[in-house]
């Protein structure tokens, strides 16, 4: 084994004993175990999120992409960087005051008790599982690139290892991986990145880039795409603009709900710094790409761009730290995904529809078995056929956005749409992307698999609203109100706290009962 | 009038309209109710497996009218406080099915937590039913009338 290969074995067994000494710590004041990150603030654990969620595609996924694309690559890291601010200031006060209003915990929950159908909830959860998985199989590649980077183990040995040290580690507990590990991997990997960017661009700036790129091949710099792949087809640019900003609400954000039994402050000035941060980190990895191109022009797997150039401007044991780390932010990223898709269907499959009665102890088997189904299949693969970390994040992204971004914008914006909508809008939209991406039906088309399969959503949704159950009156009143909350001053609307929406709502019915029967008695 | 376990509020009704002052100086807010909300509290012993086993103590809270669970980071502190019946809210859940609801919520917690796919024994502790004191007040404008529930533990504040 290369030497790099004995520092991630070191940094493996170093965050172990991190783990061990924080978790024995929490144990004094137990009550703080579970809810470790707490601690942290909301600082850290925004400049954290998106390099550990999204650890595989950010640093090999991304950057490969803009290192044989250009600078059209940068399309995707647009709608990432700014998808999440459109989704924050338009759908999601609506979504969120129906979430309230419907008490669901879950996307997938807030759609069956939206449409009022649990089999817009088997439909969903399906899904959600399928493609979570085939999220979590990009993550089982670039888990056995890295592992080939630091070992120097041929890509197949590494995969297997990698992905059955990723399983155990599921299975077992996904100790490493508690909130204080992930936090330090989180910060080596973003001051590893910027570490690159700024010797990258110490060494050639982006302009010489630029410079460089026109005199190679003058459409790296074109917004079509090298060659001008996708010339005039604004079809693929809208696509890749708005699959990050919408594909996200396919994956389930699942949240431990936390009630404070003692006076609180809350900083929410620095979660504004750190979303700020996080939006300005996403475009690094894609102008390393760049960089890549003129630095390293005979690169053999775009894949390794970041790795490569650890190596060229660090010494090889910082360089081996940083892949380290990354590889453990892998194994995080994929254990928390694989626990999701896990719970999905030991939750809202097996426990909601097949044993309500269901022992816990079962439902943990469920979700092993649903585990282990996946780190079998994502070896094959990984192995047989292995996509690029790039095509099948964007593939999963992308089907998961095509199934569940027109439901929910239906289900805030109108009162008439329904649960066979939901259906047909999902299948159609998720169909439509799969069949568009096999058949490659982007460059005959000029159309992104995206696109397409928001149109045949929509198409979907407005058809399938003619043969379903009108909404209940419930619901319709639920979908007015969450149109036309009334607008409270700019400093309170900041500090609502939405821990408090259900119990606010009781209160709500309280009152107006109480209010009720005093002008009755007048 | 009757005596019950209620949660020792950190804001008075003073300290509440204070405390909204200084977040929107411009609207004079009034209280206009003052409602007890009833929670049951679990402590449970948790033997967790796996790599690392562990034995520690954890506590939540399950919303005694719509049974929803909340992790709590210290065990309350509690009074003995005559309440008014027109001012509590009835409890909907048993101390059986809030306890079923504490367990399973605790399994929940644990697993996406500690990210950890076995099971942890749990052992019941302690159960308390008890009262959180909240404040619902008025802006006063008649055109807007914007009512906002605040708890007087946290003083964190939701429209109604």
């Amino acid at each position: 084994m290369k030497l790099d290969g004995v520092i991630f074995l070191v940094y493996l067994l170093v965050l172990l004993g991190i783990g061990l000494w924080f978790s024995r710590n929490a144990s004094k004041s137990s009550e703080h175990y579970l809810l470790g990150n707490r601690s942290i603030g909301p600082a850290v654990t925004a400049m954290t999120m998106q390099s550990s969620s999204m650890s595989g595609y950010m640093f090999m996924g991304g950057p490969a992409l803009a290192f044989q694309q250009g600078w059209y690559a940068l399309w995707y890291a647009l709608g990432d960087a700014g998808g999440a601010i459109i989704n924050l200031s338009v759908l999601g006060k609506r979504m969120r005051r129906m979430s309230e209003a419907l008490s669901a915990l879950s996307p997938i929950e807030y759609l069956e008790k939206r449409y009022e159908s649990p089999a817009v909830r088997v439909i969903g959860s399906v899904i959600s599982i399928i493609f979570i998985l085939a999220y979590v199989f990009a993550q089982f590649i670039a888990s056995g690139k890295a592992l080939t980077a630091l070992t120097g183990w041929p890509y197949e040995a590494a995969l297997l290892v990698g992905v059955g040290v990723i399983i155990t580690y599921t299975v077992a507990g996904g100790y490493l991986a508690v909130v204080y590990t992930d936090f330090i991997q989180g910060i080596i990997m973003v001051l590893g990145v910027t570490g690159i960017a700024i010797m990258a661009f110490s060494h050639i700036s982006l302009g010489e880039v630029n410079a460089q790129l026109a005199s190679i091949d003058p459409t790296y710099l074109s917004i079509w795409g090298k060659d001008l792949a996708y010339y005039g087809q604004w079809g693929v640019v809208i696509g890749a603009i708005l699959i990050y900003s919408v594909g996200y609400m396919g994956l389930p954000h699942i949240v431990v709900r936390h009630m404070s039994m003692k006076s609180t402050k809350t900083v929410k000035g620095a979660i504004m710094w750190a979303a700020t941060w996080n939006q300005l980190f996403i475009f690094i990895p894609y102008l390393l790409g760049l960089a890549g191109i003129v630095l390293l022009p005979n690169l053999a797997d775009p894949e390794m761009i970041i790795p490569e150039l650890a190596y060229q401007f660090f010494p090889g044991i910082f360089a081996a730290i940083l892949l380290s780390a990354i590889m453990a932010a892998i194994m995080s990223t994929s254990d928390s995904l694989l626990m999701q898709a896990g719970t999905i269907l030991s939750r809202d499959i097996y426990q909601r529809f097949i044993d309500k009665r269901a022992t816990e102890r079962r439902m943990v088997w469920i979700s092993r078995i649903c585990v282990f189904a996946g780190g079998v299949i994502g070896c094959i693969v990984a192995i047989y056929q292995p996509p690029s970390v790039f095509t099948l994040v964007i593939f999963s992204f992308g089907v998961l956005g095509n199934s569940f971004l027109v439901p929910y914008v239906a289900s805030v914006y109108s009162t008439k749409a329904n649960n066979m909508g939901a259906i047909f809008a999902m299948i159609g939209g998720a169909t439509t992307n799969i069949l568009w991406t096999t058949l490659e039906l982007e460059n005959p088309t000029g159309l992104h698999p995206f696109l397409a399969g928001l149109i045949i959503s929509f198409i979907g949704m407005w058809i399938g609203n003619y043969f379903g159950r009108t909404p209940s009156p419930q619901i319709q009143e639920a979908v007015q109100n969450a149109k036309t909350r009334k607008k409270l001053s700019n400093p309170l609307e900041k500090k609502i706290s939405q821990d408090m929406a259900s119990e606010s709502k009781v209160i709500s019915d309280f009152v107006r009962k109480k209010m009720y029967i005093n002008e009755g008695d007048v | 009038m009757r005596l019950a376990k209620v949660q020792k509020e950190s804001y008075d009704e003073k300290e509440v309209l204070l405390h909204l002052k200084e977040i929107e100086e411009n609207i004079d807010f009034k209280v206009i109710h003052k409602i007890y909300y009833p929670y049951f509290h679990f402590e449970f012993n948790v033997l967790t497996k796996g790599l690392m086993k562990k034995k520690i103590t954890s506590g939540c809270v399950i919303d005694g009218v719509n049974g929803r669970g909340a992790l709590i980071d210290c065990e309350p502190g509690f009074n003995q406080t005559p309440i008014e019946a027109d001012q509590t809210i009835m409890e909907e859940l048993t101390y059986g099915n809030a306890g079923e609801e504490a367990k399973q919520f605790m399994y929940r917690s644990a697993s996406i937590k500690l990210k950890s796919m076995s099971v942890p024994v749990l052992a019941l502790k302690k159960k308390t039913f008890f009262y959180r004191p909240f404040y619902v007040v008025d802006d006063g404008d008649k055109r807007s009338n914007h009512l906002l529930t605040i708890d007087s533990i946290t003083g964190n504040f939701h429209p109604i």
